[in-house]
């Protein structure tokens, strides 16, 4: 899609805007210069005077007591400079938290070399530098690990025999609770319960370049310079200085272009001290490039919840409660996003209906496997899927069409700012403005929902397996609190933006350069944006969160004011347009901030069309669009790759990607041949209506998220899809949805083995025959005490359904 | 993801590979193309101690008529097949298709015949081909060039006739590959099959079956022959649609059945033999068409 | 004879190879070990990137003898000799090619980690096949992952330059 053909809903308050562009047209973005000839200069590229290379030993069992590590033969290997484990150290430090919303969460905290116990595969144990790459890799196989094994936690809901912390026998290291009222009482009053049990599986953000770092020490050791992508820089820098008794700015973090980071990427990890550390040891700079085979094993997973969720409604559609016990597997350790990927799914599970009671629990469950931590649409893709998936279920149980049924329950524009209650124990969210029905309106009308019906219904009579679906979402985005950015004039009188945020691809400098331009009138060539360093400007906060335009965009603003009312007071005439302006004015700079305590909601659904294939049951996803009301789109064509891009993650969510792991704890996926990333040939063009609704107030651009938009419904809607074409509402429960997830559900071969040649034609008026087409409403209001919770949920609702008169 | 060290020979030619690996026989490994052996290298699944280039000894790299036979040399890449870049490939189509559905451009640009067969995986492409087409494989040594039937290759998981110091120099092939196909399915195009069936009809003038092979992959630890399934189709006459179509949904259905298969992270075993009903009857019946189209 | 007084390629475990980087002949002593990826970044040639190593993500990507090949799963030995281009031959910041302008223009790029690839898969389809049709620009570029555009603005851009129309699949 290019940016001139995209499908775009403006509202009259936001035309007119005047668009300055930059004088390069051959270029999209200036910043793709150097990445599109080969100059782009990602970590890997950095090379410095005389470095090391470091090689991480990993632990290769899931759960043991190390009894040794024996580094004698890898010291003694040719190139080898250092080699050292835990029992090496004075003082092993833990990886911080960042997020500090469960306190408790400091008991699980990882050292950054495995002392005594090993909690997961992949867990760093030794580190080996020397001059080669090759050299240190044929070393570090000859450390000699002896570890007594002890049995692994594998699943949430299984007895934690050796538990993974000793301290907390049932693994259950953090808690959220969200009850607004009594749920039995409303599910009593309901005329319809229905449960059903929901997986996500665990996942990554995967961007394309591994983890990397270079450390370099000054001669005095004052002054440690770093090369690697950052998120949340302030927290790195502060985080490592503290490691090694310094002031934070006395930690320098140079530009590195950066290979995607999708949430996992720039995080802090154990190799975040490490590298420093063997830099210090061997005053000569090292390199760590990280190898995808231990990207898998080491790099923040994501995902893997397990819901066990009730939905309470009247037999006209209207919801009554919600309820749902999450588990989140939340692997070995706290990394320093806390408890925090624990709470979203709590936040993010109501969506944007109107629910008069909720009663959700999430508990982090400690497991053997790698830390967690977030990736795109964090919480918010799992909660889309299963609420979705829900929403279709009951709708199915109802006989109501799924839109409908929808519409009868989104909360609307006049009940904007609309307050979603937690309880006591949590704070509310605050949906600051929006036209959630507005915007599934636009998404009916792109995806031209009645025709789509009846082409679908026209292809099953010819026995084709295709389905549609949609998937709503809330965008929660501006985290963080606060962002600050410098803006200079130069001697040449050029305007040059600082800023420590990373550009990750998101086109963080062209955002900032059109918000600069368009307050200062000045054309965008005259702007030069320096991004992912501190060396010039070292305040801020960092990248994440879908919260670049919100905050550093609104930083820029600020800045872009200041410096506007600085030229106003000097020379009222002065016109900005002109280059000559800002040089007679002179150097200066100012520094804008912007802060916002409380995020900013943006909306949006995808539809999805799948067909199954009924021989291979491969799915081929047909149609997927998306409308999301961005507040305000400031780089269209960047927005647009965005949400694209995170489209595709949830296609790669919703039927390839996954990291599973055996009994014992050791991953399944740990190459590219194991793990799957969508190419082309699994990627639909994804169909984009943007709206630009004008409402919220929280930021002077008026933007909502961006980043992250693409990917919170699509898991959701394509797992709707997917039922649909299946005829089953039931039976998508679990992603990824692999062939076998549909197996049980397509028409089997002929013969008794179902083996043999496939029965022609498949009869979707059967199966929903089959599954209590003639559904009433239970005329008593009772629900079984077992059925709310029960284990076997999904089974006795529909054993209570179907035994209705 | 470095590859461990090795000692590195390039060969010149083809005397000099098979002199040099009589010497190092034993802990060397061949290099062809290198494209399954360089990344088991990498995640140092492999760790020879030598490595024998084979790359430059232009002999290996021919396609040549011998007799009735088209002799093929180790070292000919997909990316030939593919194009059909010979003259001695017009009559074997089937070659370029089951070529074209080997990895992705880049693999098939390096990657050679004779390193898949040596290789030995249990999907590949090549593999079951030779299965189906009854090729023989050449394998070259200090006592001499020994002739093996394909179906006598492969002999377990990775493991092919091949002695320590015999070096893969060339498979003789049929001069033609009518009624020969190849199905296979994976998640994504491009990566290894999850189950792949190759089959081969070969019918007499009057299009009834005289020979019939089906070879599968990706159910046994190597690529495996179904001969009873085989049998299934002797004498067929594929000018009668319905009564092909019996015995070729028959011979699928026997496949499926009589394969061991266990669940893995990709597939289970359910879903593998669905797979394999789907894709035998896929390529029988396109082995069925082949025929039909060449007699019209 | 021990290995040492070997000559190149005879058993040796350092030896020179040369071949052509983008029109220049480039020699290094390396270790056999060396893959093609390595050989070159080690040369200065940075665009290619590391990706997965084991072959199968394509941000390696490089031509050898105008040919689309995976340096990380090629050994620099077996090169000898050879043509190789990459990315740094296309076009300089000051003088691009049509090919790397269009992947900016139509935004065939985000973090531009796997770009260089992509434009190399390009570069020897529009060589062979300069008016490639929308599903002959697909399949030359399914070999390689991005996980950051969709790929539909990377086929885009191919079709840019080379004029094809967009399929009727397309909804823009």
């Amino acid at each position: 899609m290019t940016p001139d053909q995209l499908a775009t809903k403006v509202r009259p308050a936001r035309q007119g805007r005047r668009q300055i562009d930059d004088d390069r047209p051959e270029w999209g973005r200036r910043e793709d210069v150097p990445l599109v000839t080969g100059q782009g200069e990602y970590v890997g590229d950095v090379s410095r005077d005389g470095e090391l290379f470091l090689r991480v030993v990993r632990s290769p069992v899931a759960h043991g007591r190390i009894v040794s590590v024996g580094l004698e033969a890898a010291r003694a290997a040719d190139g080898v400079e250092l080699a050292l484990c835990a029992t090496d150290l004075d003082d092993v430090p833990e990886i911080p938290l960042r997020v500090h919303n469960r306190p408790e969460l400091r008991s699980y905290l990882q050292p950054v070399l495995a002392g005594s116990v090993v909690r997961y595969v992949g867990e760093p144990v030794a580190i080996v530098v020397g001059r080669s790459q090759r050299e240190v890799e044929d070393a570090a196989d000859l450390v000699e690990l002896d570890i007594q094994e002890l049995v692994p936690v594998v699943d949430v809901e299984s007895v934690q025999k050796d538990p993974v912390w000793e301290s907390t026998p049932d693994g259950r290291l953090c808690s959220f609770v969200a009850r607004t009222a009594d749920f039995q009482e409303a599910a009593q009053e309901a005329d319809l319960v229905v449960t059903q049990v929901f997986d996500t599986a665990r996942d990554t953000g995967l961007p394309l370049e591994t983890r990397g770092l270079v450390a370099e020490w000054n001669a005095a050791a004052t002054e440690l310079h770093l090369w690697g992508p950052t998120k949340f820089v302030r927290f790195t820098r502060a985080s490592v200085a503290e490691w090694f008794h310094l002031e934070p700015a006395q930690v320098v973090c140079h530009h590195v272009d950066v290979g995607g980071m999708f949430g996992p990427r720039g995080e802090l990890y154990p190799e975040d001290f490490l590298v420093p550390l063997a830099a210090l040891k061997l005053r000569r700079p090292v390199k760590w490039i990280e190898d995808r085979n231990e990207h898998f094993l080491a790099i923040n997973h994501s995902r893997g919840q397990r819901h066990r969720i009730t939905v309470a409604v009247d037999a006209d559609g209207r919801l009554r409660g919600l309820k749902d016990e999450i588990l989140q597997d939340f692997g070995a350790y706290a990394r320093p996003i806390g408890g925090r990927l624990t709470e979203i799914p709590v936040e993010a599970i109501p969506g944007p209906y109107r629910w008069p009671v909720i009663d959700v629990t999430c508990h982090a469950v400690a497991t053997n496997k790698t830390p967690m931590g977030t990736m795109r649409g964090p919480g918010t893709f799992d909660a889309g899927f299963v609420r979705e998936r829900m929403m279709d279920i009951v709708a199915a149980r109802l006989e109501m069409d799924p839109l409908e049924f929808r519409r009868r329950n989104l909360i609307t524009a006049e009940e904007m700012p609309y307050q979603q209650d937690f309880g006591g124990e949590m704070h509310p969210s605050v949906y600051d403005s929006g036209d959630f029905p507005l915007v599934l309106d636009e998404l009916s009308e792109a995806v031209d929902v009645q025709l789509v019906r009846a082409e679908i219904h026209r292809r099953r009579m010819e026995g084709e397996l295709v389905g549609f679906g949609v998937g709503l979402f809330l965008a929660h985005a501006g985290l963080g609190v606060e962002e600050s950015i410098k803006l200079e004039v130069t001697a040449e009188g050029r305007l040059r933006l600082l800023t420590a945020g990373s550009e990750i691809g998101q086109g963080l400098a062209t955002m900032l350069r059109i918000v600069v331009a368009e307050v200062l009138g000045v054309p965008q060539a005259r702007i030069d944006v320096v991004t992912n360093s501190t060396e010039h400007f070292d305040g801020g906060t960092g990248t994440f969160s879908a919260r670049s335009t919100i905050f550093s965009g609104s930083a820029a603003h600020d800045a872009a004011q200041q410096l506007l009312a600085d030229l106003r007071s000097t020379d009222p005439a002065a016109d900005p347009s002109d280059p000559d302006t800002w040089r007679i004015l002179g150097p200066r700079s100012v520094i804008g901030t912007h802060r916002q305590s409380s995020p900013t909601f943006g909306f949006g659904v995808h539809g999805a069309v799948v067909r199954i294939d009924p021989d291979t049951l491969a799915v081929t996803v047909e149609r997927l669009v998306v409308a999301y009301d961005c507040g305000r789109a400031i780089d269209r064509p960047s927005l647009v790759g965005q949400i694209v891009g995170a489209a595709m993650q949830g296609v790669g969510g919703t039927f390839l990607q996954h990291l599973p792991f055996d009994e014992h704890g050791q991953p399944q996926s740990t190459t590219f041949m194991d793990y799957l990333v969508p190419t082309v040939y699994e990627a639909p063009d994804v169909e984009v209506v943007l709206l630009e609704l004008a409402g919220t107030d929280s930021n002077p651009l008026g933007v909502k998220g961006g980043g992250e938009a693409g990917i919170m419904g699509a898991g959701g809607a394509l797992a709707n899809a997917v039922a649909d074409a299946l005829g089953v509402p039931d039976s998508i429960t679990r992603l990824p949805i692999g062939p076998d997830a549909l197996l049980p559900f397509v028409p089997p071969l002929a013969g008794q083995d179902g083996i043999g040649p496939r029965s022609c034609g498949w009869d979707y008026a059967k199966r929903t025959e089959a599954r209590g087409g003639t559904l009433l409403i239970r005329p008593e209001r009772h629900v079984p005490a077992a059925l709310v919770g029960a284990s076997a949920a999904v089974a006795l609702a529909w054993w209570w359904i179907r035994r209705r008169p | 993801m470095k590859a461990a060290s090795f000692a590195y020979h390039r060969a010149e030619s083809k005397e000099e590979a098979v002199s040099l690996l009589s010497e190092h026989g034993d802990d060397a490994k061949v290099l062809a193309g290198g494209q399954s052996l360089i990344p088991m290298m990498n995640l140092r699944l492999a760790r020879p101690s030598r490595l024998i280039d084979i790359g430059h000894c232009p002999e290996l790299a021919q396609l040549e008529r011998v007799g009735g036979t088209l002799a093929c040399g180790a070292t000919v890449r997909h990316v030939r097949f593919e194009r059909a870049d010979a003259p001695e490939l017009a009559a074997c189509r089937a070659l370029s298709d089951a070529a074209r559905l080997i990895g992705h451009a880049p693999i098939r640009s390096r990657g050679t015949i004779g390193g898949s067969l040596a290789h030995g995986d249990s999907s590949s492409e090549w593999c079951l081909m030779m299965l189906v087409l009854d090729a023989v494989i050449q394998a070259e040594s200090g006592r001499g060039v020994r002739r093996i039937p394909a179906h006598d290759f492969f002999q377990g998981f990775f493991t092919t006739a091949l002695a320590e110091d015999e070096l893969l120099s060339a498979i003789e092939l049929p001069l033609t590959t009518v009624g020969s196909a190849l199905a296979e399915h994976s998640r994504r195009r491009g990566d290894f099959a999850i189950v792949a069936a190759a089959t081969r009809l070969v019918a007499d003038q009057r299009l009834r079956v005289t020979t019939a092979r089906i070879a599968m992959g990706g159910v046994a630890s190597q690529p495996i022959r179904m001969p009873s399934a085989e049998d299934v189709l002797h004498g067929v006459d594929l000018t009668d649609r319905r009564s092909t179509m019996e015995a070729v949904s028959e011979a699928a259905h026997m496949c499926a059945a009589s394969i061991q298969v266990s669940d893995d992270i990709h597939a289970s075993s359910q879903y593998r033999r669905r797979l394999a009903s789907t894709l035998v009857r896929q390529a029988l019946s396109r082995s069925a068409q082949d025929w039909r189209t060449a007699g019209d | 004879m021990t290995d040492e007084e070997r000559h190149d390629g005879d058993g040796s475990t350092r030896l020179t190879v040369s071949y052509g980087i983008n029109g220049k002949v480039s020699a290094r002593e390396i270790d056999p070990s060396e893959s093609l990826l390595d050989d070159l970044r080690a040369r200065g040639f940075t665009g290619a990137h590391a990706g997965c190593e084991h072959g199968v993500c394509g941000a390696c990507t490089v031509l050898v003898d105008g040919e689309p090949v995976r340096s990380c799963i090629v050994l620099s030995v077996q090169v000898q000799g050879a043509a190789v281009e990459t990315v740094e031959g296309l076009g300089t910041v000051d003088r691009p090619s049509d090919l790397q302008q269009a992947f900016s223009q139509c935004r065939g790029l985000q973090c531009g980690f796997c770009t260089p690839g992509f434009l190399m898969l390009a570069t020897a389809l529009l060589r062979r096949d300069p008016t490639p049709d929308h599903e002959a620009i697909r399949e030359a570029v399914s070999s390689n992952l991005c996980r950051c555009t969709g790929y539909h603005s990377i086929v885009e851009a191919i079709g840019r330059v080379s004029g094809t129309p967009r399929s009727s699949h397309d909804r823009g």
